[in-house]
Parts: structure tokens; C-alpha cells; sequence
């Protein structure tokens, strides 16, 4: 009797199981062509109501008037989630057709397999030689092209020229020295002299590699001299009081706030807070200049986001021409002036029509550009940035920075391709 | 005799019958419970389990990874960071449940009593468990802050501290401030359940025990006490269970730093899985926390039995 029972439970299951199965099949059509219509599916993470949002919506409305037979299935996703749903996307063979995905993110998943190789589509287009050397080599494995780059940031230095003004700083640092004192003569009181972000994330490794790069030191040199003092001059920062020791727990967004409620006179931040500071703080007079020179020279950390087809769409063709009609520069130029961002293309970088050849603030960000890295330390680089990061934690903390450097060398070696 | 057996089968098989379309139905009923739990537990704790004994990475998500035995426990219990996760979440959540189950008990017993609004206030202790955990804890993170957070100006202001701690920013504190804010979040919760239990008392043992003489402590250790011990069974297993799988309150407060002070099991395996790309050993370390549970369900399970059987 009970046999008999379990059998009926289970082919019932079955029975279910299967409806939800064929169901589930007969559903998938988008993505696919269809009497002539395409469906283009697109995840990414711009936030709704940024301006980054406002292009991505103008750009997707555009093509569609020109293109009628062309419909857009845009998905938004936290920047947070946008790597878990990949990977979900991964095991469940249930990909969108284009990802606008985080520069450094782009090899780890082309060698993954997730992005399809276009080296064709690109060279037969031939415009690949007009983009800035560092955004193109984020969306390349091996030689290859695996997605263009659509805009690019770099971190520089924000300032409140009041305060500076009220310290009777004149001139804008350009060495650490110079950086130092000057941050030195703001920290009064309740108000210190720099803010940036150590946390434990992302954010934290972004804002640090920069002051890497300017002693000379790589991540293949982490327990270098050179690595050490830029280690050292982060935290000497937090030890002398001009920088908060609670930057461990900051995101860019709450350095960003710091600098909003004139708790700090500079911070290190990318261009994407402009549109910020311009619409919420208009009580402040403020600026930017590039980043202090290290015994290296000047050097920033190169961020922003890439177009990629994923390797499983079925309109591959029609997400190239989306893609490469978004990259003509009389479309780009307008959309990139609209969303605040940054061009990665040499020719649209250059015109001197558009906002960043004017604005004083872009300008200085379009010049940092040129001295920006990217992050391109094969498909472990996750790994070795959480052990940055910790690098970073356990200095702020206190912590002997020869040690702390040499173990996180020891770490970092067998990750680096 | 030939005939009475065969009837007698036949009745049989009919009460047989009967009972089984009888109960199909009650089956049929069961059915989308059974699948719901089938698909979104067991599948996945079956699945969580093989990958922890695969070689699961981002490069053969697509591909499946190949099966490596032990490899991935082996390797992950010999890490830094697993004995200090393992550390962290135990502290983390003992001292959690004491807080909240003492706090809990005390504030249950002043609620239990008759007072103008007492309805009023149960219902308002309740909100600080109602809030959602990113509300909670990005106030206490705020609360906490060394700059301008509230606590640290309390503290200077009463003199009991010279200067400011940054609680969530150096690694003897940080652990310390995470457990305060989830302790906080917790109280209303076991404060309800055992207020529940003892509105459940019986009152004439109390009277009994009044008549005898006995002292209020006295009544708390011989009557109170072996009466709740059940409840107080069920809110414990329950809140050890729920307050080992934290999670939330890490990533909002902390993101298990400074350093690794923070660093708890579960977040230690989403960092592995979802940063690092890790399959295979985020799986072992969710297997892990697993058996962990499932050897204090058990516990649990004994203890309950021994007082059956008693």
C-alpha cells in the first residue's frame, strides 16, 4: 500500500516536473529573431535616475525610432548583484544578449566563456585603433577582442577651494610633499584634511592601487621599498590625524558624503560625482586637480564600463550594429555629455565641442585619463584584490606595514598570471 | 472455511481501499508543500553538498566541475580565515543568544505584569525586530561611528571614555559592536516568546507555592524554571540556528572587517562563491555550517526526548 502510494506522489512530481520543464521552453523566444523583429536583451547597473541611466534609456529609445524592427529588453540590476546574476545566468544557459559590465570584471569572465569572441565583427569595423590603449586592452584576452569599451573614469582629487583659501593654500599640491602639508594645514578641528576609501571591497583596492603605481611598484612587487611607502604614506595619513582611521569602513559614496557635509577638505573620487556635487552642493566651491606625483610620477587607476555579447546570444549581429552605432562619435558624443560620463575613444576625446574639452572639472579627469591603469592582472585578479584589500585593513588598524606587505606579497604571487 | 477467507480478504481489501482514497486526498494536499520544499531545499542543499566536492570555478561553471573528494575541506579548514571565521561566528553567536535571552526573560517578566498601556508598549518593543536589518544596521553603523556617532559622544560626554572609540574601525571592538546592534535587534523576539510561555503558566502552582512560604526566588528556580525549560528549549535551538547563519548585519556593519575581526562562516563562503569565484570550497563551507546545525537540532532532539521519556 504504501509503495503504491509513493508511486502516485511521484508521478505526480514527474508529472508536474515536467509541465514546468516544457513550459518553461516553449516561453524562451526573446532573444531570438522573429518574423524580422529582434529582441535585445540587456542587463546592467546603472542606477535608475543617475545619468548614466538617462543615456542608457536615450540611447535604447534612439536606435529604436531608426530601427523599428529592433525592440530593447533592458534589465537593471544592483552593481553589487550584477556578477552573481552572471553567474546564475552561467549555470542556468539564461544570458541576456549585451552586458555592460565593470572594466576589471571583463577577462574573468571572457576566459570564463560567458563573452563571445568578435575579433572579426572589430576588424572588420576597424575603429578599434581610435580608443585609448588602456580601456581597450580591459575588454581583450589573449589578443582577442572580447567587447568595446564604452566610457572610462580615473580617480583624482577633489578640494573645497574655501577651505584651502581659509588655510591660505594658493597653489593645488602636485607632490606627496606637497600633499601632505597641505593636508596637514586643513585638518582643524572637526575637519580633516583628505578623505578615501579602504573598505573591505572593491572600492577599497580601486582607491589605493593609484598611490601603488606612483612609487613605481606593481602588484607582482608588492613587498618592494616602493610598495611599502605607499603603504606607509596611507597610513602615516591616518596616524596623523588628516585622515579619518574610520576610512576602512567607507565606500566612495561615503567619502563622497564627508566631502558634501564639509567634514573633509579633499577627497579622492572619479568624475562620476560631478553631476553629484553640481546638483546637491551648491553650497560648496569646489574643484579638482590630478593626483600627486610619487617618485614614479603621476598615475591614477582607470575604471569604467564595457559593452560585451555574451557567447550564448542568438542575435549577435544585431547587438554588434546596436553596439557600434552607439560608438559613431556623433551618437556618443551627445550620450556620454548627457550621462556625465567620459568617452574612451581618442577622436570624441578630443573634440573640443563637447563638455569635457570645457568644463574645468571634466578636463582635469579627460588629463588623468592619460596616466590612468588599468586592472589587468588575468582572470585572479577578485582573489588577489580581497588580499589587497586586507593589506590595506591590517595597515589602517596599526599594523607593522613591512609585515603586512611582505605576507600579502606571499599571497599575491601564486595569483598573478 | 475457504469462503470466510476469501471474504474475509475481500473485506480487507475494500477497508484498504477505502482508506487509501480516502487518504489520496489528504496527499494530494501535501503535494505543493513536498515540491516546494523538494525544489527550493532539498535540491539545493543536494546540489550545495555535490559542488563542495567538485572543482567548481568560474573557468567550468559552464562545463561542471570535476569531482576532487575531500579536497576542498581539507584545504579550506586548513586556512587562516576559517579558523577565524569558525571563531567569530561561535562567539559571535553565543554571546548573541545570552544577551537577548536574559534581556529577553527580564523584559518579558515586567511585561507579564498588570500596568496602564501594556498592550501598548509589548507592541512598540516589537518595532526594533520589525525593522528591516539594512535599517537597522547602517543606523548602528552611524550610532557607532568615531567622528560624530552618538554613542562615542555619550560616552565622552559622561567622561567615561577620553577619547572616542571607532568601534567598527579597529579589530578588538569591531566584533563587539556587531553583536551589541544584533543583540538589540533580537530581545523583542525571544522577549515575546517567552512572555508567551508564561502567560501559558499554569496559576495555581504559584498559589500553591505561595501558601507553602516559598521566596520569590525560590518560586523563579522550582516552578518557573522547570515550567518554561520547553519554550526556553525551542527559543534557544531556534535563535542559534537563525543567529549562526548571519549574514546581513556583517555586509551592512562591517563587511567582516577590520581585517578578518569581523569574519563570519557564512560570509566567508559568499566572499568565496561570489568574489573569489571559489564553487567548490564556498560549498564546503556551507556543508559545514550544515552539520553544525543539524549536530544542534539534534542535541536539541535528544534533550526534548530525554524530558518525554521523564
Amino acid at each position: 500500500m504504501n509503495k503504491k502510494m509513493f508511486f502516485m506522489i511521484f508521478l505526480s512530481l514527474m508529472l508536474v516536473l515536467s509541465a514546468c520543464g516544457s513550459s518553461d521552453s516553449g516561453a524562451d523566444e526573446s532573444g531570438s529573431a522573429d518574423n524580422g523583429q529582434v529582441t535585445i536583451k540587456i542587463w546592467d547597473y546603472l542606477a535608475p535616475d543617475t545619468s548614466s541611466d538617462r543615456e542608457q534609456i536615450a540611447l535604447m529609445e534612439k536606435y529604436m525610432e531608426d530601427n523599428p524592427k529592433v525592440k530593447f529588453e533592458r534589465t537593471y540590476m544592483p552593481f553589487a548583484d550584477m556578477k552573481t546574476k552572471l553567474l546564475q545566468g552561467v549555470g542556468a544557459g539564461d544570458l541576456p544578449d549585451i552586458v555592460v559590465i565593470d572594466n576589471p570584471d571583463h577577462q574573468s569572465f571572457s576566459q570564463a566563456g560567458v563573452f563571445a569572441d568578435i575579433t572579426d565583427k572589430v576588424e572588420e569595423w576597424g575603429e578599434a585603433d581610435k580608443y585609448f590603449e588602456g580601456p581597450m586592452a580591459s575588454a581583450m584576452l589573449d589578443g582577442k577582442y572580447y567587447g568595446i569599451p564604452n566610457n572610462s573614469n580615473a580617480l583624482a582629487i577633489y578640494y573645497n577651494k574655501d577651505m584651502f583659501e581659509a588655510a591660505g593654500i594658493t597653489e593645488t599640491p602636485k607632490t606627496w610633499e606637497e600633499f601632505n602639508e597641505a593636508a596637514k594645514k586643513l585638518t582643524t578641528g572637526d575637519v580633516k584634511g583628505f578623505a578615501m576609501s579602504g573598505k573591505k571591497s572593491e572600492e577599497g583596492t580601486f582607491q589605493f592601487l593609484p598611490y601603488l603605481w606612483q612609487t613605481g611598484a606593481d602588484l607582482d612587487s608588492f613587498d618592494s621599498s616602493e610598495a611599502k611607502s605607499a603603504m606607509s604614506h596611507v597610513q602615516q595619513m591616518v596616524d596623523k590625524g588628516v585622515l579619518s582611521s574610520n576610512m576602512i569602513n567607507w565606500d566612495q559614496s561615503d567619502v563622497l558624503v564627508q566631502f558634501q557635509t564639509k567634514k573633509v577638505a579633499m577627497m579622492e573620487n572619479g568624475p562620476w560625482q560631478i553631476p553629484m556635487l553640481m546638483e546637491q552642493s551648491k553650497d560648496i566651491n569646489w574643484g579638482v586637480f590630478l593626483m600627486p606625483a610619487g617618485e614614479a610620477g603621476s598615475a591614477s587607476i582607470l575604471g569604467g564600463e564595457n559593452w560585451a555579447i555574451t557567447e550564448s546570444s542568438e542575435v549577435k549581429d544585431a547587438a554588434w550594429d546596436f553596439i557600434k552605432w552607439t560608438q559613431k562619435p556623433d551618437v556618443l558624443g551627445p550620450m556620454h555629455e548627457l550621462g556625465g560620463r567620459l568617452p574612451s575613444r581618442e577622436d570624441v576625446a578630443s573634440d573640443n565641442s563637447y563638455s569635457w574639452a570645457k568644463d574645468e572639472n571634466m578636463k582635469v579627469f579627460m588629463e588623468q585619463l592619460k596616466t590612468a591603469k588599468p586592472r589587468a592582472y588575468g582572470t585572479k585578479y577578485p582573489e588577489i584584490s580581497t588580499n589587497v584589500q586586507e593589506a590595506i585593513q591590517r595597515a589602517m588598524t596599526g599594523e607593522d606595514v613591512d609585515k603586512v606587505m611582505e605576507d600579502t606579497a606571499a599571497k599575491i604571487e601564486p595569483l598573478l598570471p | 472455511m475457504n469462503g470466510s477467507m476469501a471474504k474475509s480478504t475481500i473485506a480487507k481489501n475494500s477497508i484498504r481501499k477505502r482508506y487509501f482514497t480516502k487518504s489520496l486526498s489528504q496527499y494530494l494536499f501535501v503535494i505543493p508543500a513536498a515540491l516546494f520544499v523538494l525544489l527550493f531545499m532539498v535540491y539545493p542543499i543536494v546540489y550545495n553538498i555535490i559542488v563542495s566536492f567538485q572543482d567548481l570555478t568560474l573557468m567550468n561553471l559552464r562545463q561542471g566541475g570535476s569531482f576532487i573528494g575531500l579536497q576542498n575541506y581539507i584545504e579550506i579548514v586548513q586556512t587562516e580565515k576559517f579558523v577565524i571565521a569558525l571563531k567569530n561566528t561561535i562567539i559571535y553567536t553565543f554571546s548573541c543568544i545570552f544577551f537577548q535571552v536574559i534581556i529577553g526573560y527580564l523584559l518579558a517578566v515586567f511585561l507579564n505584569q498588570d500596568f496602564p498601556f501594556r498592550n501598548f508598549f509589548r507592541s512598540i518593543m516589537l518595532l526594533a525586530w520589525m525593522t528591516p536589518l539594512v535599517i537597522t544596521g547602517t543606523l548602528f553603523k552611524w550610532l557607532f561611528d568615531v567622528d560624530y556617532g552618538v554613542i562615542n559622544y555619550l560616552l565622552t560626554s559622561l567622561h567615561l571614555i577620553d577619547n572616542p572609540i571607532n568601534w567598527l574601525g579597529q579589530e578588538s571592538t569591531a566584533l563587539a559592536a556587531v553583536i551589541i546592534t544584533n543583540t538589540w535587534v533580537g530581545i523583542p523576539f525571544n522577549m515575546i516568546l517567552i512572555l508567551a510561555a508564561m502567560q501559558a503558566l499554569p496559576s495555581d502552582v504559584y498559589e500553591a507555592a505561595k501558601v507553602d512560604g516559598a521566596s520569590k526566588l525560590q518560586t523563579f528556580s522550582n516552578v518557573t524554571m522547570p515550567l518554561l525549560r520547553p519554550a526556553l528549549l525551542i527559543i534557544l535551538v531556534l535563535g542559534i540556528i537563525y543567529t549562526f547563519k548571519v549574514f546581513d548585519i556583517i555586509l551592512i556593519m562591517t563587511g567582516g572587517g577590520p581585517v578578518n575581526a569581523t569574519q563570519v562562516l557564512p560570509f566567508y563562503g559568499y566572499e568565496l562563491a561570489f568574489v573569489n569565484f571559489n564553487f567548490g570550497a564556498s560549498g564546503a563551507v556551507a556543508t559545514i555550517i550544515l552539520v553544525i546545525l543539524l549536530c544542534i537540532a539534534l542535541v536539541y532532539l535528544m534533550m526534548i526526548r530525554k524530558e518525554e521519556a521523564e
